[in-house]
């Protein structure tokens, strides 16, 4: 019976630190760079987005429409450019998607033949916007803010919700202590 | 009270059984004093259980259930209306609460044996509450319409069809369509909203308070109590001690709706649905990933749906299948320790949801299923040979 007990006490912690071990492992493939996400970064980067993107893609949750007839863009490129207001949030979780998005404006070579191509995005159909480093930045940070501008007022009022909840777990916790102290006194 | 209110009072209860309603079911209701916290998690779902019902009755004001309009006015609701984005993340993450604090209520009746005689029926109602979250959540998760919600529909309904004969048409009366579409979301949209929440969820949980309160909680020792000198008044005692936990629990749930809502929702989602693109992995949500691991484990697409609802539905059997004389694993060292080897092995079952299943993975997602159900077919055999520490008199 004791040998029994040993082992299934064994099995036990070896079962819960394995995933433990396996997720330390593992890694990202997108080189994440120091991104400046403030509002002035965000305003920078509409104006990009006004002056360049705006051109080929809308964002429908913004009120903005492409320039250019979608049809001709996706004759031209052989694919319809993709609206933009989501783009961020679907490209990865918390800022992410604004990694993914700096990381594909800044990855664009050329092969030996010639070919133009992306490391982020490998035959990609959008043409290199020839973006300076600042503009892509810039860009990533309006994309991000797009995604979601409730953000901002978010965290906001989170911090007044989770201060006032502190303080009412803390009140209600002394309440309940003061409930119970003749019963547990008594045992 | 003033003379007045008792007279309402008197009125009232005359014609309708109020206080007598009251005293039964909260302010006198008979509870064991010596319950731990792993008895809070009742009520803590009953609380976060109503907030969905408000939540989602708000959102229904402006979500359109339409595939064309579907996903626009959830942004809508994340843009325009407000507070919408509140009462969508408080909407969207709830479930994560609720399928955990759920995990956590199951696991501690199996400890404490809370299904043995006589509250057989309390824990097959729980079960069926239990499958109607599973229903409630995988058909909310169509709603949003974005790429996750159209996939994951697909590869829940396509399991359907490994039933013989009739799986192909039913798959098809399933969806209301050959592929998911405009009228499984119109189909999914009022089952979520009307008739599973209420019909089946409310009233079950009802009827298993009733029935609860009819035979008496359980507790941490498991045996019979005296109700005179065993047991508190539900009031105050446990109307401090669920309020105080319950606070405790919202303020960790808030962090989460305020501060880092990703930590649960997929970005996948966040592009609009495209029957002509299936992403890279479909995942489900991860309260279901030990029972995908388990559907996924089966190399026969028949074998691993009847492996997978096999898995939910044998947790029923556990009053036939416990063979003990005492409630509490408490006193049945081998009980208790094959229990937490259970809990760990479920643990790594959801892990190996997430991984795709090939190689070590598929063969370590083999054992993890193997023990999942030798675990059952071995209770009868190590809750009657295992020796029973003896019980205490008195709680």
């Amino acid at each position: 019976m004791t040998m029994i007990m040993t082992t299934l006490k064994y099995l036990v912690f070896c079962l819960l630190f394995l995933p433990a071990a396996a997720m330390a492992a593992g890694g990202a493939h997108i080189t994440h760079v120091d991104l400046d996400l403030s509002n002035k970064a965000v305003e920078r980067g509409r104006k990009v987005f006004e002056e360049q993107c705006s051109t080929c893609h809308s964002m429908v949750f913004l009120n903005y429409k492409a320039t250019m007839d979608p049809e001709l863009a996706a004759q031209s490129f052989g694919k319809e450019p993709p609206d933009l207001s989501m783009t961020a949030k679907a490209k990865g979780k918390r800022t992410d998607g604004a990694q993914y998005i700096h990381a594909l404006l800044t990855s664009y070579y050329t092969h030996e033949d010639g070919r133009p191509d992306n490391k982020v995005f490998p035959n990609i159909a959008m043409p290199n916007p020839g973006l300076t480093e600042e503009a892509s930045r810039d860009v990533a940070a309006f994309l991000w803010w797009a995604s979601e501008p409730s953000r901002e007022e978010r965290k906001t009022l989170g911090k007044w919700v989770i201060g006032y909840m502190v303080i009412l777990t803390g009140m209600l916790y002394v309440v309940n202590k003061r409930t119970w102290k003749d019963i547990k006194k008594k045992g | 009270m003033s003379e007045k209110l008792r007279g309402v009072q008197k009125w009232v209860d005359r014609r309708f059984p109020f206080t007598a309603f009251l005293e039964k079911h909260i302010t006198q209701y008979p509870t064991p004093k010596n319950l731990n916290y792993w008895w809070n998690f009742g009520s803590a779902l009953g609380i976060f259980f109503t907030i969905q019902l408000v939540t989602g009755f708000w959102l229904t004001m402006y979500y359109k259930p339409d595939a064309n309009l579907a996903f626009a006015s959830v942004e809508h609701i994340m843009r325009d209306v407000h507070f919408g984005w509140l009462l969508r993340y408080i909407h969207a993450i709830c479930p994560s609460a609720i399928f955990l604090f759920m995990y956590i209520h199951i696991g501690r009746g199996m400890f404490y044996g809370s299904y043995k005689q006589p509250r057989e029926l309390i824990w097959w109602m729980g079960v069926a509450v239990f499958l109607a979250f599973m229903a409630e959540s995988f058909m909310g998760y169509l709603l949003p319409w974005g790429q996750m919600s159209f996939w994951g529909a697909t590869a829940i309904t396509n399991l359907f069809d490994a039933i013989p004969f009739i799986g192909p048409s039913l798959v098809i009366w399933l969806r209301g369509d050959f592929a998911i579409g405009d009228s499984t979301l119109n189909r999914f949209f009022s089952l979520h909203t009307t008739v599973i929440p209420i019909a089946v969820i409310g009233a079950l949980i009802f009827m298993k308070l009733v029935a609860l309160h009819h035979v008496g909680s359980n507790n941490p020792v498991g045996i019979d109590i005296d109700k005179k000198k065993d047991a508190v008044p539900f009031s105050p005692y446990f109307v401090t001690k669920d309020l105080w936990f319950i606070a405790l629990l919202l303020t960790i749930f808030f962090l989460f709706v305020f501060f880092d809502p990703e930590f649960v929702l997929e970005p996948d989602n966040s592009e609009p649905a495209n029957p002509f693109k299936t992403p890279l992995h479909i995942v489900p949500e991860w309260y279901f990933l030990p029972f995908y691991a388990i559907l996924r484990a089966i190399p026969h697409k028949l074998g691993g749906v009847v492996a997978m609802n096999g898995a939910i539905l044998i947790v029923a059997f556990l009053p036939y299948l416990d063979w003990s004389k005492v409630r509490s694993a408490r006193f049945q060292p081998v009980r208790k320790w094959m229990t937490y080897l259970f809990f760990a092995n479920f643990v790594l079952l959801g892990w190996l949801g997430l991984k795709p299943p090939v190689g070590g993975l598929l063969l370590l997602g083999q054992v993890c299923t193997a023990f999942y159900f030798l675990y059952f077919v071995l209770y009868p055999l190590f809750t009657w040979i295992d020796r029973t520490k003896a019980e205490p008199e008195r709680i």
